[in-house]
């Protein structure tokens, strides 16, 4: 046959084809995939916040301004992104064990009896629980349960106090306060900006982690949403 | 075995009978071409190997195995002798070798359906098929019987050889030519033309072979009583899933072709090489896929995240989302709705009332007649579940089914948007009619007074207490007798064309019919 030839066309085509195919599944499986899977997983879990929040308040959006402020919060203080992560998962779920309690009491617009309230506040025990059932919601559960606590070991549901509670639990309770005092309950009127952020401000030491109040009150300055 | 399954078993030894009987003369009738056998059991290695390590070319495409390319190219090439040898032999090889892991954990189950829960068979069909000769028969509960399962091996590997038998006679009948022979240097153009006509003719027979035996197999595998009862309903529903796996494997069987026809000119040009080479690199993107298929399953976990939400906050749903999903999923498939509403009709069905955790649950189970206010409240919940499905991107094509459940044919229903009959989805029209239907053969009615049925007693508030006041029995949920079969059809036809699509209804009637159900009037 042609021995003089020496470049072989169809071997050449095959090789460069099998090298393209390589690069590219490499690429799928090492960036396109896991930033899909990613968006997939938060998709779902705005999806979770939202029936929960239909329940709960009847408004939608509650959950993304919390984790909005809490990874904003987060990231002000330096804490890694995996960490940032687990946090805006944990702070979109917060209320996810609200599926079990009455809606009757959530919106109850007169004060509540001691029963009532530790119905109610058996919302973050029963939310830690539900997380804990999902494979990629599991590490969330302990953000979950104590989102409630308090600086002064006041809060619930384990009365923990100081540095005992998780940073990250910490960061999520200044961010939900301070959403739930800015947005209409059946039970009171929504406050403006500035003067949630000064009651906020107030319960540092007390109610929240100073450090953490400092660095959430630095946003809102930087948001333009309280003066200096 | 049990009884049920007798008809299955005789079909799949007449199949291999057939097989047998068949081979013999069509190696005689039709051109072979020599192979080394060095070569041979090469091949026979690198097609045991495929048929051991399925890949998935795509979020959208079944699993499959290379194995078929392989065996165009040596059709296509060496003529019938050595492919029937290769096919069905790689097959029991891989079968034997892969006894416990590949074939039986592998193949035969469908982990995405039974995790979810959301089962069904097109499903199953989308996952297993595309090699239409493992079957879905194979899976579980007769992978203990050591008979059974040799008699799978042979059966499948039957049913491959048959396809190879089908094709190979429609090759060679229709003038294709042995591209491997030494006659071939002098083919000249039209030759050429027969020949890519005779193997297009070729692997369309191939697929259809392998969807008619598999579709008879499985209409007999299911027993059904209601398609095996008379000779036409079983006819009917072989069709149906005839086409149903050729809807679902279409697009794979063009890809693996594509690929057999590149792998037969890379064979011809560089030889051996090409195989090595074109299997290395697609084996290469074997993970990365695998992968996508988790991401698959993320998206079915959260659907049933979601829908056991709803079940943790109203347990009562729990059977009527399961039914109304199932009914949803039949009526697409009765109404030949697009395959992709097919899939998704499951997932809605579970979802459609997701928006009531915003109805609060005085309301939800209220005793006796709703005040306006309530009312009110309670026909915000399609769009309250809509708003929460449109959270999820691959579940924006059921937004609207959801948003419009409970949307009348002629306009009135809500939400109140002014849209009517024609505006309206379909899908949301089918998930109506099942839910309607659900609810009125359902036993639970919350729209008769709360009665005790242990004493009898019955509280003069109109309240509906979870333990009777009188005997302390506890009790939660207010039952009565559900309509019979034909009072509910009659209410569903009396409703078309005003509540319910004229359309759904008729495929409703229809659906019923077939399942032996005897309707009056």
């Amino acid at each position: 046959m042609d021995n003089h030839i020496v470049v072989d066309l169809p071997a050449i085509v095959a090789i460069i084809a099998a090298a393209m195919i390589t690069i590219g599944s490499a690429y799928w499986s090492r960036m396109a995939l896991p930033r899909q899977i990613d968006q997939a997983y938060r998709a779902s879990l705005h999806a979770l916040a939202a029936a929960v929040e239909t329940k709960d308040s009847g408004t939608v959006g509650h959950a993304r301004r919390v984790a909005d402020y809490s990874v904003a919060i987060g990231r002000e203080l330096g804490l890694s992104p995996a960490e940032l992560q687990r946090i805006e998962h944990a702070a979109l779920l917060r209320d996810i064990g609200k599926v079990n309690i009455p809606h009757s009491l959530l919106n109850k617009s007169e004060a509540l009896t001691e029963e009532e309230f530790d119905i109610i506040k058996s919302h973050s025990k029963i939310g830690a629980d539900i997380a804990s059932q999902t494979p990629f919601l599991a590490r969330c559960a302990d953000i979950i349960t104590h989102h409630h606590e308090r600086w002064d070991g006041s809060g619930y549901p384990a009365a923990l106090q100081g540095e005992d509670i998780p940073l990250s639990a910490r960061i999520v309770a200044v961010a939900n306060d301070y959403d739930a005092m800015t947005s209409d309950r059946p039970y009171h009127k929504a406050l403006r900006g500035p003067a949630a952020a000064r009651i906020i401000r107030e319960g540092a030491a007390e109610a929240y982690d100073p450090a953490v109040v400092d660095m959430f009150l630095r946003i809102l300055e930087k948001e333009g949403t309280i003066l200096t | 075995m049990q009884q049920q399954y007798r008809a299955y078993r005789i079909f799949r030894i007449v199949i291999i009978g057939l097989c047998v009987t068949m081979a013999i003369p069509t190696v005689m009738i039709c051109q072979s071409t020599h192979v080394p056998w060095s070569q041979l059991l090469f091949l026979i290695a690198i097609a045991t190997l495929c048929e051991l390590a399925p890949v998935a070319l795509g979020a959208n495409y079944a699993e499959v195995t290379l194995t078929l390319p392989l065996v165009i190219m040596v059709m296509l090439v060496y003529g019938t002798l050595p492919v029937i040898i290769l096919g069905p032999s790689a097959f029991i090889l891989a079968s034997a070798l892969g006894w416990s892991s590949a074939l039986l954990s592998h193949r035969f189950t469908v982990p995405s359906t039974q995790r979810t829960g959301l089962s069904s068979r097109l499903r199953a069909l989308i996952f297993n098929v595309i090699l239409a000769w493992v079957g879905r028969p194979w899976v579980g509960r007769h992978s203990g019987s050591f008979g059974w399962v040799i008699l799978s091996v042979l059966y499948n590997a039957s049913h491959l050889c048959l396809n190879i038998v089908f094709a190979s006679l429609v090759y060679t009948l229709a003038g294709g030519a042995l591209l491997g022979s030494p006659a071939i240097s002098e083919l000249r153009t039209l030759g050429w033309v027969q020949t890519i006509a005779a193997a297009v003719a070729a692997m369309t027979v191939f697929f259809a072979s392998d969807a008619g035996i598999y579709g008879v197999a499985t209409a007999l595998y299911e027993s059904l009583p209601a398609y095996t009862r008379t000779l036409g309903g079983f006819v009917l529903r072989c069709q149906m899933l005839f086409r149903q796996t050729i809807a679902s494997v279409y697009k794979s069987d063009v890809v693996l072709t594509v690929l057999g026809a590149v792998l037969t000119f890379l064979y011809l040009r560089i030889g051996t090489t090409a195989v090595i080479v074109l299997f290395g690199s697609l084996y290469m993107i074997r993970d990365a896929i695998r992968q996508t298929f988790q991401q698959i399953q993320t998206y079915r976990d959260t659907v049933t995240t979601l829908g056991t939400y709803m079940q943790r906050y109203h347990p009562y749903t729990r059977g009527h989302l399961k039914r109304v999903a199932d009914l949803s999923e039949r009526l697409a498939k009765e109404l030949r709705l697009p395959l992709e509403s097919v899939m998704m009709m499951p997932d809605a069905g579970m979802l459609h009332d997701i928006g009531k955790v915003g109805v609060s649950e005085d309301i939800l189970d209220k005793v006796g007649k709703l005040t306006d206010d309530e009312w009110t409240v309670i026909k915000q919940h399609p769009v309250k579940g809509a708003e929460i499905v449109s959270h999820l991107p691959f579940l924006d094509k059921i937004v609207d089914w959801v948003k419009y459940h409970h949307k009348w044919a002629d306009g009135t229903g809500y939400p109140d948007d002014g849209k009517k009959d024609g505006q309206i989805p379909i899908e949301a029209t089918i998930i109506a009619v099942a839910d309607a239907f659900d609810a009125m053969t359902d036993d639970r009615d919350l729209s008769v007074d709360w009665q005790c049925d242990t004493c009898g007693h019955r509280p003069d508030d109109g309240g509906r207490p979870e333990f009777c006041p009188q005997c302390g029995v506890e009790k939660k949920r207010v039952y009565r007798e559900p309509l019979s079969l034909n009072d509910a059809i009659d209410q569903l036809r009396r409703g078309a064309g005003s509540q319910f699509s004229p359309r759904v209804v008729k495929a409703f009637l229809r659906m019923l019919e077939r399942d032996g159900v005897h309707i009056d009037g």
